[in-house]
């Protein structure tokens, strides 16, 4: 009888530890999707996520220059990933600069992105495999060619 | 459990006193005028038909006067020109354009999002002097053509007058102004020691390219606190002022201070408001993550600009509440603060302490005419945008007969 006990308790510890623990960033970016623009994020598989901070002079021509090559369908590594741009509606007027058809890009509208708190310092970027998170960074400035090495983007 | 009970009230009567102990020490009440129920304030809505050229509002921007009009000189950085707009006759007046062809404008940012490529602040002596700050890097004279007739690299001419920093200004915040002839700026410095109070207002004469330091500083909280008041380190000032006396402020703390240069001394006067904090906290995080940054602006109120209203003698003042940064699951922001403004009689006595309609205005582009306080409607949150006309909200004050 104990032993069936300890046996259910330890399934139920198992579960509770195996229970995907995600970053405060992750969880914002999650309900700001699913409230604000109403996308479920999990209905993709793989996915990558560009945050433009609201902070002046964040768009530079770098940055701009990264999502275009990311859009670029030439792009080995970014084939069939699902590519999410969200700017801040003060700095709107950089999508003349980012036409391209195979990134969605959002207008954050009324300036929702600080009440979600996803208004972060610098330009985020996030790419998410089976859902889950496995690279975060920020594409700012010398990052950004760090982070265009690791997916072998020339810029 | 009576034991706990007691121990919470003990520390939030501990806390409480702790507060109000660094205020009492840094601060000076404010005093009630002993008329205020004599004045009257009402608001009214004016619109001024737009040009489709023109902006539906201004971020930088000077006030000037002649011939009994009122004019708004307004940086419009797409289409790369100064936008006049005649305010006594609600029309849009002129646009001058800071011709493409000139090396120094050729860069300017149409976005207006790199401000190292962006017209800072305006001034405006009459028609055929226009000052504009050129990214804090230049100070341009222009006349109404727009050609450069004066170009003053800035920090050229601190070198030479022996200051080692910076002279900037920006005009939501330290706005060039004349005072006794002179362009004064926002002093600053390669590294701040908080130990040693610096100048931090300059005084350049745009005859001789000679700047000087004024014997103004931080106030106190300032230096102790080393310098750790987040994003609300800053000294204010208006182009809006009285004669002969400097008025400024800071965005930390409640107090407004006047310099008089002929008797050379600094008075401190008492404008707390009578909701919300009236001194800033010290901000122990020094990282770069901007949430911890907004939450400590969030949870501190804004003291903004004093401005002088010369045909009323009376002094104007806004101020953004502080509120709780976390609103259930969601975060606060800036545009959430309540507005609240103060005005002021000449001695620093309240006449009155309004809390504005949320979600309405735009407390940087609010500047005073002989009509009263104007105040643009533009609040992001406004959702109410007439693309036909300039808005403005004018509030007036007046003295029951």
């Amino acid at each position: 009888m104990l032993n069936k006990y300890i046996f259910a308790l330890l399934i139920l510890l198992n579960v509770g530890c195996s229970q995907k623990e995600i970053s405060e960033d992750e969880k914002q970016l999650n309900m700001y999707f699913a409230e604000k623009q109403k996308i479920n994020l999990a209905d993709y598989k793989n996915y990558v996520v560009v945050v433009i901070s609201g902070n002046c002079g964040s768009c530079t021509e770098k940055t701009i220059k990264f999502i275009n090559r990311m859009g670029d369908p030439k792009n080995e590594k970014f084939k069939g990933i699902k590519k999410i741009v969200i700017v801040p509606d003060n700095n709107a007027s950089v999508l003349d600069s980012m036409k391209n058809k195979s990134i969605q890009f959002i207008v954050d509208k009324g300036y929702e992105m600080q009440k979600y708190g996803v208004n972060f310092a610098k330009n985020t970027f996030f790419e998410f495999h089976d859902g889950t998170l496995v690279y975060q960074d920020v594409l700012y400035l010398e990052n950004i060619d760090k982070i265009a090495k690791k997916y072998n983007l020339i810029l | 459990m009576f034991r706990s009970v007691l121990g919470f009230i003990l520390l939030f009567n501990i806390l409480a006193s702790c507060t109000n102990s660094r205020e009492s020490k840094y601060l000076i009440n404010s005093k009630e005028a002993s008329n205020s129920d004599e004045y009257i304030l009402s608001i009214d809505s004016i619109r001024i038909p737009r040009k489709p050229e023109f902006n539906l509002a201004y971020f930088t921007y000077s006030i000037y006067s002649k011939n009994n009009v009122d004019y708004l000189f307004g940086y419009n950085a797409s289409s790369g020109t100064i936008d006049i707009i005649d305010l006594t006759n609600r029309v849009s007046y002129k646009q001058l354009h800071l011709s493409r062809d000139t090396a120094v404008f050729k860069q300017l940012d149409k976005q207006d999002l790199d401000k190292g490529k962006s017209i800072t602040d305006i001034s405006v002596i009459n028609f055929d002097s226009i000052l504009l700050n050129y990214s804090n890097r230049k100070l341009l004279i222009l006349d109404t053509g727009m050609v450069i007739k004066k170009n003053i690299d800035l920090n050229l001419t601190a070198y030479q007058s022996g200051i080692l920093g910076m002279p900037i200004s920006y005009g939501h915040s330290f706005k060039w102004l004349f005072f006794n002839g002179e362009l004064l700026f926002n002093q600053m410095y390669p590294n701040n020691d908080w130990n040693l109070k610096k100048p931090i207002i300059s005084s350049l004469n745009i005859t001789t390219d000679k700047l000087n330091p004024l014997p103004i500083v931080y106030s106190e909280y300032l230096y102790q606190t080393k310098g750790k008041a987040g994003f609300l380190t800053s000294v204010l000032t208006s182009e809006f002022q009285s004669k002969d006396l400097l008025t400024y402020s800071f965005l930390y703390e409640s107090n407004i201070y006047q310099y008089n240069p002929k008797s050379a001394t600094i008075t401190a006067y008492g404008a707390t408001t009578s909701k919300g904090k009236n001194l800033v906290d010290s901000m122990e995080y020094q990282g770069d993550d901007l949430k911890m940054w907004d939450k400590h602006n969030i949870e501190n109120t804004q003291f903004l600009n004093v401005m002088y209203d010369k045909y009323r003698n009376l002094y104007y003042r806004f101020s953004l509440r502080n509120i709780p940064y976390k609103n259930g699951k969601y975060f606060s922001s800036t545009i959430d603060k309540p507005l609240t403004l103060m005005v002021f009689n000449e001695k620093f006595e309240v006449i009155k302490e309004i809390d504005m309609p949320p979600y309405v205005y735009a407390p940087s582009t609010s500047f005073i005419t002989k009509e009263g306080l104007f105040i643009s409607p533009t609040n992001q949150k406004n959702s109410y945008v007439d693309p036909n006309h300039l808005r403005f909200h004018i509030i007036k004050l007046t003295k029951k007969i």
